[in-house]
């Protein structure tokens, strides 16, 4: 009798385990039409214990143009302790060489769009259920309409099918995360201009200035009015000490946006030290600088005003 | 703060860092970043209290040596995180999750042999 009871506790336990969680992740299927793709090029690192991450991301580093193993990633994301990688050290490692992160739309649309661009798509699964999560990375490279499947590079499986229900249980319990790296100097699919050009600040803000500089630069080609991207672009060249080209571009963005104060600032002070002064003071007349502005922005313009008059004392002071 | 000020090495630096800004009155120009015009989307904080990224970054360093990170990587990985990404690592080290690999499936065997314990199949386990 003892036993019988065991027994029917163990199942029942299983039963809610299983059942239960899986209840409330039933998802309403997405509207599904799309074509056999695979990316055969991909190139695959088969992972070593608990490194799912270094080596998902060496294949989409590789791809991106890079010459790179798991072996030397791991240093730069594996957490021994935690036994896995994050992904926040994931995209400051894309950074750290030379690439854009890209976090795309979360819908399984969006990976196949990727996928038809020519990229890789980076997914965090997550294979174990909600309340005990065994996450994992991998590397979406295809659709396979025979079987209904997702093709991945994952673990050691160079090739591995798995259900596309299957794949979208797993990918929507980590909150359907995936990512790509496209080339240097080229965009992905399907851009959110928003959070490509956030990835992009993000680079300059770790002081990556040429991937930057080629990212803004791809974003104008594209969207050339688009003055966040050109005062990026000015920002970048500046940062390279590309003066007369950085100087150029501010114009540029004045040219759109006369009252863009953070451009005017940085326009006379790239001046100044070009030795144009007077072009410099012309910048910061009072006439294109009314309307308040936050302090930061403020503070700047008159620390800058002021430098222009110390370089350049045989200039009438201005109020 | 006083567990900081216990680190020897921390406290002699803060402190020639304290006395160089006395010394050298800073004289150069303010150039504004990209992301001060990113109106949208103005995430990171705009003036950037130097002090506070120094002990910000310190403090992220320490806590990937305390697992299992080298010093010297420590310290580029978290000069790779923008002070948004430090601070949120610096938070949530331990909870955020960690793609590690596909699940070992050792349980399975245990589970299969209880099971067949239970039901009266096998007599392998003593107590049941």
């Amino acid at each position: 009798m003892r036993r019988a009871y065991y027994l029917i506790c163990f199942l029942s336990l299983s039963l809610v385990a299983s059942g239960c969680i899986n209840k409330a992740n039933k998802l309403p299927p997405e509207p599904w039409n799309t074509k056999a793709i695979e990316l055969k090029n991909i190139p695959f690192f088969p992972q070593t214990r608990y490194q799912c991450g270094p080596a998902s991301l060496a294949a989409v580093l590789n791809a991106a143009g890079l010459d790179t193993d798991a072996t030397t990633l791991a240093g730069e994301i594996y957490i021994p302790d935690r036994k896995g990688t994050l992904q926040i050290e994931l995209i400051a490692a894309v950074r750290q060489h030379g690439r854009v992160p890209y976090v795309i739309d979360n819908s399984l649309q969006s990976i196949i769009s990727q996928l038809d661009h020519g990229l890789p798509v980076l997914v965090l699964l997550n294979l174990g259920y909600s309340v005990f999560p065994a996450y994992h990375y991998a590397v979406v490279i295809g659709y396979a309409p025979d079987s209904d499947s997702i093709i991945m590079r994952s673990g050691r499986n160079y090739r591995l099918l798995m259900p596309k229900n299957q794949f979208l249980s797993g990918w929507s319990k980590s909150g359907k995360w995936a990512l790509v790296v496209p080339a240097a100097g080229t965009l992905p699919a399907e851009v959110n201009l928003q959070r490509y050009l956030s990835a992009v600040i993000a680079l300059e803000s770790v002081g990556q200035w040429k991937t930057a500089q080629q990212s803004y630069h791809s974003v104008l080609v594209k969207w050339p009015d688009n003055t966040l991207a050109r005062f990026g672009l000015a920002n970048t060249l500046r940062a390279q000490g590309k003066l007369t080209e950085a100087a150029d571009q501010y114009s540029k963005v004045l040219d759109k946006d006369s009252g863009h104060k953070p451009a005017r600032n940085n326009l006379a002070d790239t001046l100044r030290h070009l030795g144009r002064c007077k072009e410099a003071m012309a910048v910061l007349k009072p006439e294109f600088l009314s309307g308040g502005s936050a302090p930061e922005i403020e503070n700047a313009i008159n620390t800058t005003r002021a430098e222009i008059q110390e370089a350049c004392p045989d200039l009438p002071a201005m109020h | 703060m006083i567990l900081i000020f216990k680190n020897s090495v921390l406290a002699p630096t803060l402190l020639i860092f304290f006395l160089s800004t006395l010394w050298f009155p800073s004289a150069n120009a303010i150039v504004l970043s990209t992301s001060i015009a990113d109106t949208i989307q103005h995430k990171e904080p705009v003036e950037k209290d130097l002090i506070q990224s120094f002990l910000l970054e310190n403090a992220v360093q320490l806590q990937l040596q305390k697992m299992g990170v080298s010093p010297e990587l420590a310290k580029e990985r978290v000069a790779a995180l923008t002070p948004m990404e430090q601070q949120l690592l610096q938070q949530k080290i331990a909870d955020l999750p960690a793609g590690a690999g596909v699940v070992e499936v050792i349980g399975i065997v245990f589970i299969v042999l209880l099971i067949l314990e239970l039901l009266g199949v096998t007599d392998i386990f003593k107590k049941i």
